[in-house]
């Protein structure tokens, strides 16, 4: 195959995300490098955790994700009494068939949106994160194989509120990524007030791709090639949280694996078939800052130490 | 896992790398087994710049039993210990080449021509080719280094020699001193194993036996060293410079032959080494190459010269076994002395009036005359010769006409009278026999030059000369050189340039060059090649060890190969400390350099495409270079590897500059 005929093929393959990212645009004002972000995880095939206040958008950001990709979506609020059985779902004896059978839950979806994780007892944190991890849950003996692809957008309010169970460490390195949105900009703001209602708007949303296509998706972005000078840049980045002062415990591996899957997927939504310090360097505070434990008096929080890293080590 | 297939840039690296080290053996590889290898790599070359394929078996197995066969022609009954095999390896090697496609066997190759490169000095010990032997070795390296990479991620030539310029300084820091070490250090035996060049090949020029017309303009032509004479005390005249050859007796009418005196084993008359000269002897040292003979020429008359050789009855020393490699030797001569009847003075006498019978009437009748008018006197009889030859239209010349008839001397004396040494010392002993004195002829070596860098004579086969000797009753065998009588300034030059082929002697640069490139020879010989256990043990004693007494001994090479392990540990853990650093960074580090002399500096943490939007912004008459270099480092150093996109780098990185220049 001639090299023209790639790159057709890797245009082709492409131009659909960049309408869904115009088009997800339209709906979540003045964010788009963390919508960039968002479509850059899950071409990852990562899962993603939100940390922000009630009400700057995360839940119009999943939903118009959902509707974008064309995915079947679902949504669970965490609260202290739920319980993993609400999540997961249940084996309620039919006295027809005279069998237990499998009453899915939420989880069952392509795309779900738990909403205040932190507010989740841990057994129903653990519960979510395994499934997470396997992309299958297990009831009574029985495993359940988890519809795919399968993304998980977790909310997660300030640490700092109370009636929170914060998220276990090993269980953190599981999203990919972590996003703040924050408030938008005045302009972006007086358009939100100024438009009609966002779930109208999302109503409206075509679908542009499929799972079938972003699975496709995804197997070309892990097919681009990473040059060894982008992996000494990877292992510098990484080596350097190891190192660094206000660090308690610095990335793991996965965590590289991860920032180099990322960097890969946003390196295929520049429409390039290599990866570039750039793209390691745009997706490494999402993928070190809640990764990062910083140790008790160290100013700052995950994300500044890792946008310091980032000023710091030299690209090799 | 199947080795990956050799990229034609490897391939020519391996190709390359394999011709330097066959150049180098084609010194002593017959001309056609050369030949036909290298027109085996040359077929090769081109077949693999049109498609890359090993050869099929029915080309490659028949060229195999070809060239085992003509090794087997050329080195089979040569009764050569190493040359054989090697001619053979190195044929293999060839063949190796014609059905290599993959690394393993690129890496092979190359390995196999490294043992060759070591393999030449079985062959050949000369200064030149040593030199000459860093390039294939350097070649060999910048292949390998080549050949394990992945294609294209190593640059040009230009490129990789700074890369590894560092890299290979280092490594040689470590290499020199622990070669130097070793080389001095560890015990030589008196006689070396093997690789002597008894191995060598070839038949060597250079005096024989025998004396026929043109024997000695053959040798007028040839610049080959005989040997170097250094004379530590004083220098002697260079008229003086006789050094004695074989000694020739019969004449046939046309060539004139050795007698028996002095064949190997025959005692009469011999004095066995070493002897050493009285005090007022002139004493010299002598480097002599080697020959494949058992003479040593030495200067009249020969007082005192080495062990394993003796002084034959007619003044010649020779050697008990041929001189087959750089041979160092003392002597001593007691100068214008001469050559005493030793032993067998009525035989001697006898061979020394033999003359062809019936031929040559002219000349006999000639000495006759002479005989009758001026008696028996030999001084006087020959200074009636010289003064005839001087007298007469006699000339010196390298190319006579040639003497075709029966009687040639008379031909030579009454009719062409031109010729050079051979013909005149030729006629003065047909003379000098003929008016019943006995004569002899003598070859060997007139002269030489003078090395003024070396501080040493350089004696060439192009130093031939031939003369006489006749003998006076109680004295001896008196020297006599009709060409002296003749041709004055051929005793006076060195023979090539009084043959005229010492081109650019006048110049004195050149001639200069030449002597310091001699100078530098003659140093290889002296201190690499000849240091054998004689100079080690003067090394020895010079830095204070007693090299008989394993204590001091053991501690010298313990101490030195920890200080030297040592020192290799430094070096290695410097170079560790600091990876050799990739082509295209470090081009890209020069972009960097440029721009931050026009004022815009990137930040080590800069990915390139940022960097390259920023300096747009501040250089924006160069933003179209700009980028197009980026994009072109981008794809080198982080693309998927290609094999032209360094030199894409490079060509961006010349166009960048020149638009700077010109900005």
């Amino acid at each position: 195959m001639t090299v023209e005929a790639d790159a057709r093929q890797a245009r082709d393959l492409i131009a659909p995300l960049h309408a869904a990212e115009a088009q997800i645009n339209s709906v979540v004002l003045g964010k788009p490098r963390e919508i960039r972000l968002t479509l850059v995880c899950l071409l990852a095939g990562g899962h993603l955790l939100l940390e922000d206040l009630p009400g700057v958008g995360k839940t119009t950001l999943a939903q118009a994700l959902a509707a974008t990709f064309d995915l079947d979506f679902g949504r669970v609020q965490f609260t202290s009494d739920l319980l993993p059985a609400d999540l997961i779902g249940v084996s309620v004896f039919d006295p027809q068939t005279r069998r237990f059978d499998f009453h899915p839950g939420p989880i069952f979806a392509q795309m779900l949106l738990a909403d205040e994780i932190n507010r989740g007892t841990p057994k129903l944190q653990s519960a979510l994160l395994e499934a997470m991890a396997e992309q299958q849950v297990t009831v009574d003996g029985a495993s359940h194989r988890l519809p795919d692809p399968f993304v998980v957008i977790a909310t997660q309010n300030p640490l700092e509120q109370s009636g929170t169970f914060p998220l276990p460490e090993s269980q953190l390195d599981r999203f990919m990524f972590s996003l703040n949105l924050g408030y938008p900009d005045e302009g972006a703001e007086k358009a939100l007030l100024a438009a009609r209602e966002r779930r109208a708007l999302i109503a409206d949303l075509k679908p542009l791709l499929d799972g079938e296509r972003l699975a496709r998706l995804r197997d070309a972005a892990q097919a681009l090639h990473a040059s060894p000078a982008a992996i000494d840049y990877v292992y510098a980045l990484v080596a350097a949280t190891r190192s660094e002062r206000r660090v308690r415990i610095g990335l793991s591996p996965r965590a590289g694996i991860a920032l180099l899957r990322a960097a890969r997927s946003h390196a295929l939504l520049a429409g390039r078939n290599h990866v570039l310090p750039e793209d390691l360097q745009a997706v490494f505070v999402a993928v070190a800052r809640h990764r990062l434990l910083l140790n008790a008096d160290a100013s700052g929080d995950g994300a500044s130490v890792a946008r310091d890293l980032l000023a710091q080590v030299a690209i090799p | 896992m199947r080795s990956p297939v050799l990229s034609p840039r490897q391939f020519e690296w391996t190709l390359a790398a394999f011709v330097a080290t066959l150049l180098a053996h084609l010194l002593w590889l017959p001309a056609w087994l050369g030949a036909t290898l290298c027109g085996i790599v040359l077929a090769r070359w081109l077949q693999r710049r049109a498609y890359a394929r090993a050869w099929p078996a029915w080309i490659k197995f028949p060229l195999l039993l070809a060239i085992l066969a003509l090794v087997v022609v050329a080195f089979g009954n040569a009764g050569t210990r190493q040359a054989g095999p090697t001619a053979a390896l190195i044929g293999l090697a060839t063949l190796k080449l014609i059905e290599s496609e993959r690394r393993r066997d690129g890496l092979l190759i190359l390995t196999v021509a490294l043992f060759l490169v070591t393999v030449l000095f079985l062959f050949e010990d000369g200064l030149g080719v040593t030199l000459y032997m860093v390039i294939p070795t350097l070649l060999i390296f910048l292949a390998l280094n080549e050949v394990s990479a992945p294609p294209g991620t190593r640059g040009g030539l230009a490129t990789q020699l700074g890369t590894l310029g560092r890299e290979f300084l280092l490594l040689l820091a470590v290499v020199l001193p622990l070669t130097v070490f070793l080389f001095l250090s560890v015990p030589r035996l008196s006689e070396p194993l093997w690789g002597t060049r008894d191995n060598q090949p070839l038949a060597r020029t250079g005096l024989s036996q025998e004396m026929s017309p043109g024997s000695i303009t053959e040798l007028i032509g040839d610049d080959t060293p005989v040997m170097r004479v250094t004379f530590p005390e004083r220098q002697p005249p260079k008229n003086a410079l006789y050094w004695r050859g074989p000694v020739l007796w019969r004449f046939d009418g046309v060539t004139w032959r050795s007698n028996n005196f002095a064949n190997p084993g025959q005692s009469l008359g011999r004095l066995v080494g070493p002897q050493r000269g009285a005090s007022d002897d002139l004493r010299y040292q002598v480097m002599m190459d080697p020959n494949d003979r058992r003479w040593l020429f030495t200067l009249d008359l020969a007082t005192g010269f080495p062990a394993d050789s003796s002084r034959t009855i007619e003044g010649l020393v020779e050697r008990d076994r041929p001189v087959t490699s750089l041979y160092a030797f003392e002597a001593w001569a007691a100068l214008d002395q001469p050559v005493p009847l030793w032993a067998a003075p009525s035989v001697q006498r006898e061979n020394g009036l033999q003359l062809p019978p019936d031929l040559n009437p002219r000349t006999a009748a000639l000495a006759r005359s002479w005989r009758a008018a001026i008696g028996d006197d030999p001084i006087a009889l020959a200074e009636r010769a010289m003064t005839y030859i001087r007298s007469e239209n006699f000339g010196y010349s390298l190319s006579p006409p040639p003497l075709v008839g029966a009687h040639r001397m008379d031909e030579f004396l009454f009719e062409t009278r031109q010729g050079f040494c051979e013909h005149y010392a030729a006629a003065f002993v047909v003379l000098m026999r003929g008016a019943g004195v006995p004569a002899r002829v003598v070859t060997g070596y007139l002269g030489g030059d003078y090395n003024r860098v070396g501080g040493y004579w350089i004696v060439r086969n192009s130093d031939a000369h031939a003369w006489v000797e006749i003998l006076v009753d109680g004295r001896g065998w008196i020297r006599a050189d009709p060409t002296a009588a003749i041709a004055p300034e051929r005793v006076e030059q060195s023979g090539s340039s009084f043959a005229g082929q010492a081109i650019g002697d006048d110049i004195e640069w050149l001639r200069s060059l030449r002597e310091r490139a001699d100078a530098a020879r003659a140093w290889w010989n002296n201190k690499v090649v000849r240091f054998d256990n004689l100079s080690q043990q003067s090394f020895f004693a010079n830095i204070g060890v007693d090299p008989d007494d394993w204590r001091q001994l053991a501690g010298w090479m313990g101490g030195g190969l920890a200080l030297l392990g040592l020192l290799t540990a430094l070096v290695f853990y410097l170079q560790q400390r600091r990876e050799p650093e990739d082509a295209a960074r470090q081009i890209y580090r020069r972009f960097l350099k440029d721009l931050e002399r026009r004022g815009v500096r990137a930040g080590a943490s800069e990915g390139p495409r940022d960097f390259a939007r920023r300096a747009a912004i501040a250089l924006p008459q160069l933003e179209s270079v700009i980028q197009r270099f980026t994009r072109a480092y981008e794809d080198t150093r982080y693309g998927v590897p290609d094999d032209a996109s360094l030199n894409r780098l490079q060509r961006a990185l010349r166009e960048f500059r020149s638009a700077l220049a010109q900005a």
